[in-house]
């Protein structure tokens, strides 16, 4: 189903919100790229565009074929986002947006607000193109983002728990310093132009791809993508792929308009934006194929696969859109036999989450199991007794004592063969 | 008339074979289209680290190791006969695998004897790949021993991993490489096992640009290399566990010690700890996963061994990625122990309602991120009502850490703090992120 839009006319009379006296609200975020009531499509043209302006500075990614084409039953290659400087596709997004802002925006600074990967590719350009930078991020727990940040010289806040009051916040900044220039990260026309640029690659790289499977956050990836590949070659497939947890693109294809709504914890962090993009919507929704939501398990697995088999540190978000194949039972059986290409947008994970999507994928595969021994120590006395629970202490972190400590029941984890797929 | 079993024609001691560039030269054409061309890219840490370095990436093969082209090359290089015979190598994973791969797509039989304590997935590679694995040996030199008697049993050709002259001519083909990816390369910086890479990429780049240095490098626990060239013979160097498995070779090859001399600048020892740090930086700035042995080389450039290598253009082989995603995990966090990001402490609380919460707004308040906070109520001295809470802590870096203390020692009486690096002669280079690291800044004793 597709619509012709708005007539004109319509468009002309439409009136803006009138400031009611008596509840005199202004609409804080009011930003001219990303109105709701005017969504701007994205050109094939825009794409080209902005790709011949960051061709200089950013390199062709590579596109390699996956080692286990055999055990997925496909002609599998992974688009590696990974190598980029601060570690996703946005920094072809930061660099686009940037250059393309004239002199007085420049030295007057941008804002944003981002999850991680979009503040930091801003950064890293701001620093290069000397444009200060303020970034807002949710309350994150990792001390390596903010040092990363500092690195590239912008400024940081913390604020809010989502995406959402992050976006607030950084308009509610922007409307006490009026010059600087608010950037949505996902929703900008030249994000989403600059993102196209990747499809541009792949299918130079690879003329024969049948499918591209992209994750989807805010949908700026998808719908840059989408438009280039379908209008150089129609016949190709573009699948989005979002976590179940937090599926606002999803729910905004239901819906036909995208709406606020409420994002759990997942795997994908850096894909919880609780409110799809408009621009992005608006281009993507006749383009996508298929919308399809993996669970979080499955992603843990694609992590461990990518880094066990093609020797690459992805995050959440970047193992998204091999995580369909981990789905059990098989979600995409019309892949098989066909050349598809995975898009690992990004691989900013920090030791602690890599770990524990590692450790979590092993125990789903039954690669790691729990075991439980109870071991009954005879012990020549109390001071005995706690020597051996020192010693317990020291090799085990997991432990228990039952009421009286000559009866110690340690839990430890080991590795049996792994299970044969 | 005993035939000794060790007697490998191919690395005699009597006999070294000398390898040419043009043997090299050839070997590059056979094996090519069967083994990936790997990229040299800039590495993004370049900057920090003060010179140009560029990765060849050799993880990138298809098992994940550099040691396919010499496979390659010498499984082409048979006769018929012994094609049909088949082929069998003693090898700790990365060897054995390549080799499982490739006789099984020309349809040579193989057989690969492992010692015992190798790790679970490298046994299961080659054996997915289409090689019969064996199990015999404590370490190397047994399961050597092992797999030659049953070659001379079953009449297969034993490839030593290191030191059959063609697999040192297929490893050079890395060097013709790197000098068409970047013919003004200045320092090639190879990691030494048995010293079959160092040989093979240090004639052919010597050959075809001979004022480029050529430096090896090894860890402290798998200086085999260092110790033979200083003794001026081969000798066995008896290596217990190690991070960097494909350097764990106990005696350097003949035909390797034979055709290095006159052709390397330098081998240097880096201590283990670095390659863990290594390890840590290239998954956090590079996002790549590689192996010890394949860290080496940058693990030495940060370790601050090569400052007569700054402001040039380097090329560090990463030579695998094989590594098993558990000592991947304690990798990363030795590295970030080291570098002062990972903290492990003990602190005696009130045992009330709100005790534990204070301690935990305390660190929240200064920023770091709580990972684990176990409590432990008996065998602890004081009073009943005091627990002692294990902390293992994330911070941002020395200064934090050093803050966090300063903290702690204000609200807590009671504390103690693990003492994190317990090497005071290791020279440390001045990252950007702290100080230098000898001197234990963290280590404080109650």
């Amino acid at each position: 189903m597709s619509t012709l839009g708005e007539s004109p006319a319509v468009l002309a009379k439409r009136k803006h919100v009138k400031n009611n006296i008596w509840c005199p609200k202004t609409n804080v975020e009011d930003d001219p790229w990303c109105d709701p009531d005017n969504p701007k499509m994205i050109s094939y043209k825009d794409t080209v565009k902005a790709t011949s302006v960051i061709k200089e500075h950013i390199a062709k990614t590579p596109l390699n074929r996956s080692k286990c084409c055999v055990q997925f039953n496909m002609e599998l290659y992974y688009k590696f986002e990974t190598v980029h400087r601060t570690g996703s596709f946005l920094e072809r997004a930061a660099l686009y947006s940037l250059s393309m802002l004239d002199d007085e925006q420049r030295a007057a600074g941008v804002i944003t607000a981002s999850l991680g990967n979009w503040g930091l590719a801003l950064a890293y350009h701001g620093q290069r193109l000397n444009v200060p930078v303020t970034v807002v991020i949710p309350y994150t727990d990792k001390c390596k983002v903010i040092l990363r940040y500092q690195n590239y010289g912008a400024n940081i806040i913390q604020h809010g728990k989502d995406l959402s009051e992050a976006i607030r916040k950084a308009f509610i900044i922007k409307s006490e310093r009026q010059n600087l220039t608010y950037i949505n990260g996902y929703d900008h026309p030249h994000v989403i132009a600059a993102s196209g640029s990747i499809a541009l690659e792949i299918l130079e790289q690879l003329p024969q791809t049948d499918v591209v499977l992209v994750p989807v956050g805010g949908g700026g990836l998808i719908a840059g993508i989408a438009t280039v590949a379908k209008k150089l070659k129609p016949e190709i497939k573009i699948y989005g792929i979002e976590p179940k947890k937090c599926c606002s693109f999803f729910k905004a294809m239901e819906n036909d308009n995208p709406f606020q709504t409420v994002v759990g914890a997942t795997v994908a962090e850096l894909l919880a934006v609780p409110k799809a993009g408009f621009n992005a919507f608006y281009t993507a929704r006749s383009l996508i194929d298929k919308m399809v939501l993996v669970e979080d398990n499955w992603i843990s697995r694609a992590i461990l696969h990518l880094t066990e088999e093609e020797k690459m540190v992805t995050e959440g978000a970047g193992a998204t859109a091999l995580s369909a194949f981990f789905a059990t039972p098989i979600i995409l059986p019309e892949l098989k036999g066909k050349t598809v290409v995975c898009v690992v947008s990004g691989g900013n994970t920090d030791y602690f989450t890599l770990c524990r999507n590692i450790e979590r994928a092993k125990a789903i595969e039954g690669r790691l199991i729990k075991m439980r021994l109870t071991l009954i120590c005879e012990t020549a006395s109390h001071e005995h007794a706690c020597v051996v629970k020192r010693i317990m202490d020291s090799m085990f972190l997991d432990y228990k004592f039952s009421e009286d400590p000559y009866n110690p029941i340690q839990s430890c984890v080991c590795f049996p063969n792994p299970m044969l797929y | 008339m005993s035939v000794d079993i060790e007697f490998d024609e191919n690395c005699d001691p009597n006999n070294p074979r000398k390898i040419k560039y043009d043997d090299i030269l050839a070997a590059s054409r056979r094996i090519v289209g069967a083994v990936v061309r790997t990229p040299c890219t800039r590495a993004h840490m370049s900057e920090r680290l003060g010179m140009d370095i560029y990765f060849k990436q050799e993880f990138l093969q298809y098992t994940g190791s550099f040691k396919e082209r010499g496979v390659r090359n010498a499984l082409i290089s048979l006769s018929d006969e012994q094609k049909k015979n088949g082929v069998i190598a003693a090898s700790t994973g990365n060897h054995g695998a390549a080799l499982s791969y490739h006789s099984t797509q020309l349809g040579i039989p193989c057989i690969v004897v492992v010692p015992i304590h190798t790790a679970l997935n490298k046994v299961n590679k080659c054996e997915q790949l289409g090689a019969k694995v064996f199990k015999h040996g404590i370490d190397m030199s047994a399961a050597k021993l092992h797999a030659m008697s049953l070659g001379k049993e079953k009449k297969m050709i034993y490839i030593n991993g290191y030191d059959h002259p063609d697999v040192l001519a297929g490893q050079g083909s890395i060097g013709i490489e790197i000098i068409e990816q970047l013919p003004n390369v200045d320092a090639v910086l190879i990691p030494v096992g048995g010293g079959s890479l160092l040989t093979g990429i240090g004639i052919s780049v010597k050959h075809l640009k001979p004022d480029t240095e050529i430096y090896g490098v090894e860890t402290d626990k798998t200086c085999s290399m260092v110790e033979s060239l200083r003794k001026n013979e081969r000798i066995h160097l008896d290596i217990d566990s190690t991070i960097a498995e494909g350097l764990a070779v106990n005696v350097v090859g003949t035909n390797t010690f034979y055709n290095i001399k006159g052709l390397v600048d330098k081998i240097v020892v880096v201590k283990e700890d670095w390659v863990a740090r290594a390890i840590m930086h290239i998954v956090e700035e590079e996002r790549f996963v590689v192996e010890g042995a394949g860290a080496v080389a940058v693990a030495a450039i940060m370790a601050g061994l090569f400052p007569n290598l700054k402001g040039k253009k380097v090329v560090c082989i990463i030579s695998g990625g094989n590594i098993d995603v558990t000592i991947l995990a304690r990798a990363l966090e030795r590295g970030m122990a080291a570098e002062g990001r990972l903290v492990k402490f003990k602190v005696t609380v009130h045992d009330r309602p709100g005790g534990m919460a204070e301690l935990c707004t305390l660190l929240t308040n200064s920023g770091i991120t709580i990972r684990d906070c176990v409590p432990e109520r008996a065998w602890v001295k004081g009073d009943v009502f005091s627990a002692q809470v294990k902390v293992i802590a994330e911070t941002r870096g020395w200064e934090h850490t050093k803050e966090l203390i300063e903290q702690i020692k204000k609200h807590y009486k009671d504390y103690f703090f693990q003492e994190i690096c317990d090497r005071p002669d290791r020279p440390s280079v001045g990252t950007r992120r702290g100080p230098c690291l000898a001197p234990n800044p963290v280590c404080m004793q109650k």
